[in-house]
């Protein structure tokens, strides 16, 4: 009897953990909900197979947007095998999806680099590159700061930079951040309320 | 020659942990890991700094920060029979990131314009080597990205801001004013309005 009352406030507790930290807002989104959705201006851009891209499009299509670079020790990796687990949870639906990798490393990530970098994660990512002025101007829109930490040569160094996934709607707006760590499942159910919230902005 | 052995053992064990601690606070200070480094500071980690005046068009300028090392402050100046109640404590480490976080979406979000609201509120938001952020908006339950970062602040401080009803008002006001300015608003802006009044009659 003692046993079970214990195992009940213990599953109580983790219950407890769990909701507290899918960071849920008032806004109904597990992630950040920017509010009003926010216009970004397109720049310029190269995607891994070289092709020229205006970026964000305004494409109908609902986008993932993750900043990093392709040597990135530790977190740009962990972003990108949590945007496949995505991915592959979707299943169908995840066609339905864009999902861009944006080299903040114009120095060393080349288009060559950058296919290999992202395909090597799923296919149906893009990565992104171009002229550093253009990527500092999508880097002020997204409000990113990347800082260069300078090793002992002109090539060795690291790059410090914010670590969101953004979530931009069909009409090319930013609608929700997501810390790099958000559970899978807390982005999928906000995929789902923004096409419902979409869907019945239009029927009006 | 054992015992040489030994101490020499010894010796060397505690030459190479010390060795070994001074290269990685060395390399800690190189390159922070967290991901909230990016505002890492003479080996300190440093936070947004968040400023907001919260005040209704009769009340005291009530004032709430959070500190570049995560110190949040609060003075609510006295009103009525109220005392003033003010002080100032350092977060934890878990608050502070979810207030970073909050603070980040500001950054991002554009600012939604007060409506002729009760209480009003000015928010600045600072990370260091970013663009600062303003925000002139309406407290309320309504989810904004700056109303859940003061909510979120607010339920740190321990004391409850002023926020009087009042009998007369403007439709827009500055809560960074003092109390006496806006009240002196208040009253010329009632003047205005009876003198205009007298003139149409």
């Amino acid at each position: 009897m003692k046993t079970t009352f214990l195992k009940l406030i213990l599953l109580m507790v983790v219950v407890w953990i769990c909701n507290s930290t899918a960071y849920a807002t008032e806004s109904g989104y597990q992630g950040l909900l920017v509010k009003p959705a926010k216009s970004l201006n397109p720049q310029s851009m190269v995607d891994h197979k070289g092709q020229a891209i205006n970026f964000p499009q305004k494409n109908g299509n609902m986008k993932f947007v993750f900043f990093g670079y392709t040597s990135c020790p530790d977190v740009c990796p962990m972003t990108l095998s949590r945007i496949k687990q995505l991915i592959k949870k979707l299943g169908p639906t995840a066609d339905k999806l864009e999902y861009y990798f944006v080299s903040i490393d114009p120095q060393r990530d080349n288009t060559e680099q950058l296919k290999h970098f992202v395909s090597y994660y799923d296919k149906s990512i893009t990565g992104l590159t171009g002229k550093p002025r253009s990527i500092k101007a999508l880097e002020n829109e997204f409000g990113i700061l990347t800082r260069k930490f300078q090793g002992k040569s002109a090539f060795a160094y690291t790059l410090e930079h914010s670590v969101f996934i953004y979530l931009l709607d069909e009409q090319g707006r930013l609608r929700v951040m997501y810390p790099a760590s958000t559970p899978v499942n807390a982005i999928i159910s906000d995929i789902e309320l923004l096409r419902k919230n979409n869907n019945e902005l239009v029927l009006r | 020659m054992k015992m040489f052995a030994i101490k020499f053992n010894k010796i060397v064990s505690v030459l190479l942990s010390v060795l070994w601690v001074g290269t990685a606070s060395a390399v800690d200070k190189e390159k922070p890991i967290n991901p909230f480094d990016y505002n890492f500071c003479g080996g300190e980690r440093v936070y947004p700094i968040v400023g907001v005046n919260i005040a209704t068009a009769c009340g005291p300028r009530n004032q709430i920060a959070l500190g570049r090392r995560g110190k949040i402050s609060w003075v609510f100046p006295a009103y009525g029979s109220e005392l003033e109640r003010s002080g100032s404590f350092r977060l934890t480490d878990e608050q502070l990131d979810e207030l970073s976080l909050y603070a980040e979406v500001v950054m991002v979000s554009n600012s939604q314009a007060p409506d002729n609201s009760h209480v009003l509120y000015k928010m600045g938001v600072n990370f260091s080597a970013r663009k600062p952020a303003y925000v002139y908006s309406s407290m309320n339950d309504e989810y904004t990205p700056s109303n859940k970062l003061l909510h979120a602040m607010q339920s740190h401080v321990p004391d409850k801001p002023k926020l009087p009803e009042c009998e007369e008002s403007l439709s827009f006001f500055d809560p960074t004013m003092r109390m006496e300015d806006r009240l002196q608003l208040i009253k010329s802006a009632n003047n205005t309005e009876r003198q205009k009044l007298a003139k149409q009659q």
